[in-house]
């Protein structure tokens, strides 16, 4: 293992086409779109579907949408709900960790 | 190989119905999905209890797995061995990729797939582009601040000519950039899972973590630390060190700064295009005791400064 690789830093504004989120994560097209319309994943660029734009942040949880449709069974409308609901348990115990740290650099 | 108890994976008794059956998975693959559950032996768990329901839901599985655990050989330390000559009588017709335990291998062989191991991935065409891969590395501040290379312990999924995927392991060292932020993803280009036919391979996608620090709170590329003053520091103002993690760096404290002020130093944080700042925190800490001369100070003090620290409370 010598050689060491060098990536390539991924901006957030960067997007994926539609066929390339499905090639990607080995998506159906047709699931795509039906997170596009449910409002699972932001999209950028016209309404046509060739010319959507995918944030990759939003690719990634649509892959775990459709693992979660997969494995549970959930309708689309779950799948909104509880992907929301994932985001506000992530980010609200990023929150408590923040603040459990300064009230223990306070406290210390 | 160690014996799989499917009943005591799926919290069900051995006279369980196949609805019981089907209400505890429901209810622990809920519990268990790697995408809700923070446990670290998730994916785990929930691999094992979708094995333990691919047997248990199934009435030829399920019978034959109970006529074996009666008639299967068990050493010391549990140890569990098929009778000799045992054959499966039971098929698989999918071929979705899937990985079973050594266990389920040695009763039901190793054709066909898992329908709900935790896996991406659907059944393949020809010519198809390889699935991207994801991967997560935790780094320490000073790492991610400076740069640097590290190993990254992967498995990749390869596929024999029979289309059956199996994982092996690879390594390859990565050049992380200097002020990689907290979630920043890189992308390896070609380093993903290998395409189909003439596809080509996916890509690899780091995630970058970083871990807490003692010293320092990361947010984004913003930095931020306590900085405890003496009360006559606070009062009196202070020229400080204060540690940054390219090293220490000298703080004009102005007098009469509050506890809780914040005070900043451009361009501190973590390196960037726009680099972060570090924030100092100020905190107000006493000396444990006054005794003596500083006693008799801190009297004077008392006396001679009119100040209401509690202009909220009513008398």
């Amino acid at each position: 293992m010598s050689k060491t690789y060098e990536p390539e830093t991924i901006e957030q504004d960067q997007g994926y086409t539609v066929q390339e989120v499905c090639h990607r994560y080995c998506l159906e097209s047709e699931f795509v779109i039906k997170c596009v319309d449910f409002g699972i994943t932001e999209v950028s660029g016209s309404s046509k579907a060739e010319s959507l734009l995918i944030p990759v942040e939003s690719a990634s949880r649509m892959a775990k949408a459709w693992r979660l449709q997969r494995d549970l069974g959930l309708d689309f409308t779950g799948l909104a709900i509880v992907l929301d609901l994932l985001d506000e348990i992530d980010q609200l115990n990023g929150q408590v960790e923040t603040m459990a740290r300064r009230l223990r650099d306070w406290e210390g | 190989m160690e014996f799989k108890d499917y009943y005591k994976i799926m919290g069900v008794e051995e006279n369980a119905t196949r609805e019981e059956i089907k209400k505890a998975y429901k209810r622990l693959a809920r519990k268990y999905h790697p995408d809700v559950s923070k446990a670290e032996d998730a994916e785990e768990k929930f691999k094992e209890l979708g094995e333990a329901y691919e047997v248990l839901g199934d009435a030829d599985k399920r019978q034959e797995y109970d006529e074996l655990r009666k008639l299967g050989a068990s050493g010391a330390g549990g140890e569990f061995r098929p009778p000799p000559g045992w054959e499966s009588a039971t098929h698989f017709s999918d071929t979705d990729t899937g990985e079973f335990s050594d266990f389920f291998t040695s009763i039901f062989g190793r054709e066909g797939g898992f329908h709900r191991s935790y896996q991406r991935g659907q059944a393949r065409s020809f010519d198809m582009r390889g699935e991207d891969i994801h991967a997560n590395l935790s780094l320490f501040l000073e790492e991610v601040h400076a740069g640097t290379k590290k190993v990254l312990e992967l498995r990749v999924p390869v596929v024999d000519e029979q289309g059956l995927v199996s994982h092996k392991p690879r390594k390859l060292r990565v050049k992380i950039p200097a002020g990689t932020a907290e979630g920043q993803q890189l992308r390896l280009k070609g380093q993903g899972a290998p395409g189909i036919g003439n596809g080509g391979p996916g890509d690899l996608i780091v995630t970058v973590n970083i871990a807490p620090h003692p010293l320092y709170t990361v947010q984004g590329r913003n930095l931020s630390l306590v900085l405890p003053l003496a009360p006559w520091e606070a009062a009196l103002g202070a020229k400080l060190d204060v540690p940054t993690p390219a090293g220490k760096v000298k703080l004009s404290v102005p007098a009469g700064t509050q506890a809780g002020a914040r005070l900043r130093l451009k361009g501190k944080g973590l390196p960037g295009k726009t680099p972060g700042d570090l924030f100092a925190v100020v905190k107000i800490v006493m000396p444990e005791e006054s005794t003596g001369t500083a006693r008799e100070l801190w009297g004077k003090l008392a006396e001679e400064v009119t100040f209401n620290p509690r202009p909220n409370w009513q008398d």
